[in-house]
C-alpha cells in the first residue's frame, strides 16, 4: 500500500539510522516509543532511529527560538515527567508502563502544551515514513485534474496524470 | 564592488552565490516578496524604475515543492519551520503563527483563499478611521485588477474535499448559509496540499504572478539577502544594509525604500532602524484572526486529502464574530490533534481517512504586539480582549453542532488534553469554563502592527503608505491593515500594495 504514497508526503527512501546519542534525541526517542506503541507494542526501532534522525536534522536546520523550545520542552518532560510517577530520575529510564503513565498525566496537566508541541513535530516527522503513513489508512491519491463530484464516502477516482507522473 | 543593476537584466539569483561585500543601487529597493512586495515591484518596474527586490528566503521553484513532503517544506519555505508562535498574556492560549519564507512569501503556503475586504471593514476604515480614500467605491477597482491578475476563481462544489462537503452538510442543516470559497488557482488538481507549496503551479501565488512580470519588466530579485536595517541620512532613507546568507554583507542605495517584510518583520525591521516610534503605535495593534481546528470522526471514509483544501465558507455568525469553513491538514498534523498516547492514540490515529476538519476564526480586536528583543527573530504577545474571548465558545458551538448535524461520532476537541466527546457529552460541555489558555489556538493572517492612518499621533503611515518621519520610506504590507478584517487577508493585501504602489511611481 506504501507504494501508493506519493513521493511528496512520505520518505520513501527512509533508511535505519544509529542510535540517537545526545540527550534530548534520546529523550524524543522515549517519547516516541510510547506515544506510537499499539495494542502489538512499540513500533520497530529502526523507524524510531531514522524518525530522530529526522527530527534532529529538522530542528538543525530551523534553529533559532523555535527549535529551542521543542528541544527545551522535550528536556522538561524528561525531567518533570517522571514526578508525575514518583519514579526520578528521568523520562527514559522509566519502564515503558510508567513512562506512558507520566504522558498521560502531563497531557492534562498545565504544562500539556509542551506536549502538544513535541507531539506535533513526533507526528509530523513519523508519520513519514512510508510504513507509519500506510498505517493511518492514508493513500495519498487525489482527485486529479478531470475528475468529477467526490463519491460521497466512497473510493478515490483515479489518479490524475500529474500524480502518476510523480 | 558596486553594480548598478540594469533593468534589462531582471533575474532571480540567490545572495547565498555572491561573494564578497556588495554595494548594489537602484530606483526603488523593496524588502520582501510577498504579496505586497511583489505587487510592488511589479508596478514600479513597469512604471520604468529599477527595481531591487530583497528577500530573506530561498527561491524555491515548483518542481521542488513538488517533491518536499511536509516536513521538508516545513524547513524549507515556512518561517522557523512554522513553529513561531505568539505568547499568549492575561490568560489567553499560546497562538501558533504561521509565515511563509522563501521568494513569494505567504502566499507559497497558503490555501489560496481569496476575500474581499468587507464592505463594512472599508466603510469603517473610511469614516471612522480618517481614510476616505478606502472606501468600497474606491477600492473596488483596485480589487478587480488583482484578482484578475491571480485568476480568482470560485472552487466549483466537485473540487470540495469530502470533509468540506460534509461541513457544508451540517451547517446548511443548521440554516448556516455556506458558499464556496473563491481562490486564486487555476487546473487545480485538488490534492489538498496547499499550504506545502503547490505541486502543480495551479495556486497562482505571486511567486508565480506577479513577480515573473516584475522580473520581465526589469526588476531583480536577490532571495538569501536578510535586510537587516533601513540606512536614512537627513531625514531621507537613502538605503539599507543587511547580510546574504552565506555571511555576507551587502549595502544597497535607492531613492525610495519600501517595506514589504509582514507584519511581524517590516514593524521589526522599522525598530532595528530606529524609526516609526514617534506614534507609540510601532509594533501594537496587531490582529491575528485567533483560528480554532475541531477534527471529529465519522463512520464514513472521509479522505480529507482528496480535493481543493478549503472549498467553503459560512458567513452566517459574523454577528458573533465568527467565519466557520471547511478545510483540511496533513494526515500527520491531524494525528498530532488527536488526543491520549499509545494504542488508543493509535488506534484513533490508524482512522484519519475518517477524519473530518472544520475551522472557524475570530474577527479579533487586535490585542497583539511585536516587541524587539536579542535575537533574529521578534517576540509576539497577544492578549484576547474580553469579546475574543467570548467568541471561542461560539465557534466550538458552531463547529461542534455542524459536525453532529453532519453525522459525526465522536469530535476531537482542540483543547489541551481533552477526551474525544460524543454528541450528548458535547451538549453538556461548558465551553465558558474552559480556561482560554487551555485551547489550541493558531492565526495565518498578522496584520495592522504599522497602521496607516490620517496623522502621525496614531499611525506609523499616511495613507500613501509613507512613514511619517520619512518622506521616502514606504510600507506596502500587511502590517498597515488598520483594523482587522474577519476574513483572510490575500487579496486584501494584494490590493492595497497595488493602490499604494501606484502611489509610489507617481511620487517618484
Amino acid at each position: 500500500m506504501s507504494d501508493s504514497i506519493p513521493t511528496w508526503w512520505v520518505d520513501h527512501g527512509a533508511q535505519d539510522a544509529p542510535e540517537p546519542t545526545i540527550g534530548w534525541v534520546r529523550q524524543a526517542y522515549a517519547v516516541a516509543e510510547v506515544l506510537f506503541s499499539t495494542a502489538a507494542g512499540p513500533p520497530p526501532p529502526g523507524r524510531l532511529r531514522w524518525m530522530c534522525s529526522e527530527l534532529r536534522a529538522h530542528l538543525d536546520t530551523v534553529r533559532g527560538r523555535s527549535a529551542w523550545v521543542v528541544r527545551a520542552s522535550l528536556l522538561l518532560m524528561a525531567w518533570l515527567g517522571p514526578l508525575l510517577v514518583f519514579r526520578p530520575p528521568t523520562l527514559a529510564r522509566l519502564d515503558f508502563a510508567r513512562r506512558a503513565t507520566a504522558l498521560e498525566r502531563w497531557e492534562r496537566s498545565p504544562l500539556g502544551l509542551t506536549l502538544f508541541a513535541v507531539k506535533a513535530m513526533l507526528c509530523i516527522v513519523y508519520f513519514e515514513h512510508p510504513e507509519a503513513a500506510a498505517s493511518l489508512g492514508f493513500d495519498g491519491q487525489c482527485r486529479g485534474p478531470d475528475a468529477g463530484p467526490p463519491a460521497p464516502g466512497g473510493a478515490a477516482p483515479a489518479l490524475g496524470a500529474a500524480e502518476v507522473a510523480q | 564592488m558596486t553594480a548598478r543593476l540594469r533593468r534589462s537584466a531582471g533575474a532571480i539569483v540567490s545572495g547565498a552565490a555572491l561573494e564578497g561585500e556588495r554595494d548594489l543601487s537602484a530606483d526603488v529597493i523593496v524588502v520582501g516578496s510577498g504579496s505586497g512586495g511583489a505587487v510592488t515591484a511589479c508596478e514600479l518596474a513597469n512604471a520604468g524604475l529599477e527595481v531591487l527586490v530583497l528577500e530573506e528566503g530561498p527561491h524555491v521553484a515548483n518542481a521542488e515543492l513538488g517533491q518536499l513532503r511536509p516536513s521538508l517544506s516545513l524547513r524549507r519555505v515556512w518561517r522557523e519551520g512554522g513553529m513561531t508562535a505568539a505568547l499568549g498574556v492575561g490568560g489567553s492560549p499560546v497562538i501558533n503563527v504561521t509565515m511563509g519564507r522563501c521568494v513569494g512569501g505567504s502566499s507559497v503556503v497558503t490555501g489560496g483563499v481569496c476575500f474581499r475586504t468587507p464592505d463594512e471593514v472599508l466603510h469603517a476604515w473610511a469614516t471612522e478611521r480618517g481614510l476616505p480614500a478606502y472606501s468600497p467605491e474606491s477600492m473596488d477597482r483596485y480589487f478587480s485588477e488583482v484578482e484578475r491578475d491571480i485568476h480568482v476563481e470560485v472552487v466549483p462544489e466537485h473540487r470540495w474535499s469530502r470533509s468540506t462537503a460534509l461541513f457544508a452538510q451540517g451547517a446548511r442543516r443548521l440554516g448556516a448559509d455556506v458558499r464556496s470559497m473563491r481562490r486564486n488557482t487555476r487546473d487545480c488538481n485538488g490534492c489538498g496540499r496547499c499550504n506545502f507549496g503547490c505541486p502543480h503551479g495551479a495556486k497562482l501565488s505571486v511567486d508565480l504572478s506577479y513577480l515573473p512580470r516584475a522580473v520581465a519588466a526589469g526588476a531583480n530579485v536577490i532571495c538569501d539577502a536578510l535586510v537587516e536595517r533601513v540606512v536614512t541620512q537627513d531625514g531621507r532613507a537613502v538605503g539599507v544594509r543587511g547580510r546574504f546568507a552565506n555571511g555576507a554583507a551587502f549595502t544597497a542605495r535607492a531613492r525610495a525604500v519600501v517595506v514589504a517584510a509582514g507584519a511581524v518583520h517590516t514593524p521589526l525591521l522599522l525598530m532595528r532602524s530606529g524609526i516609526g516610534r514617534r506614534s507609540g503605535q510601532l509594533g501594537k495593534n496587531m490582529t491575528l484572526h485567533p483560528s480554532f481546528r475541531m477534527m471529529a470522526r465519522f463512520d464514513e471514509p472521509v479522505r480529507g486529502w482528496d480535493g481543493a483544501l478549503q472549498g467553503a465558507y459560512t458567513d452566517t455568525y459574523a454577528h458573533e464574530r465568527v467565519t466557520a469553513m471547511g478545510l483540511y491538514i496533513p494526515p500527520s498534523t491531524i494525528a498530532a490533534g488527536i488526543p491520549g498516547i499509545g494504542p488508543d492514540f493509535m488506534e484513533r490515529a490508524g482512522g484519519v481517512d475518517r477524519v473530518a476538519i472544520f475551522g472557524g476564526l475570530i474577527h479579533d480586536e487586535g490585542g497583539g504586539r511585536v516587541w524587539r528583543v536579542p535575537g533574529r527573530e521578534p517576540l509576539m504577545t497577544y492578549r484576547f480582549s474580553k469579546a475574543d474571548r467570548a467568541a471561542i465558545p461560539s465557534v466550538m458551538r458552531r463547529l461542534g453542532d455542524a459536525f453532529f448535524a453532519a453525522g459525526a461520532r465522536e469530535l476531537y476537541l482542540p483543547i489541551l488534553g481533552h477526551a474525544p466527546v460524543d454528541a450528548d457529552t458535547f451538549a453538556k460541555l461548558d465551553f465558558d469554563r474552559v480556561s482560554p489558555a487551555r485551547f489550541e489556538c493558531s492565526s495565518q493572517h498578522p496584520l495592522g502592527t504599522c497602521r496607516m492612518g490620517p496623522d502621525a499621533a496614531s499611525s506609523v503611515t499616511d495613507e500613501f503608505g509613507r512613514v511619517w518621519e520619512l518622506p521616502n520610506l514606504y510600507l506596502a504590507d500587511g502590517s498597515v491593515v488598520p483594523t482587522s478584517l474577519g476574513v483572510n487577508p490575500q487579496l486584501t493585501i494584494l490590493a492595497l500594495a497595488l493602490r499604494l504602489s501606484r502611489g509610489i511611481a507617481t511620487s517618484l
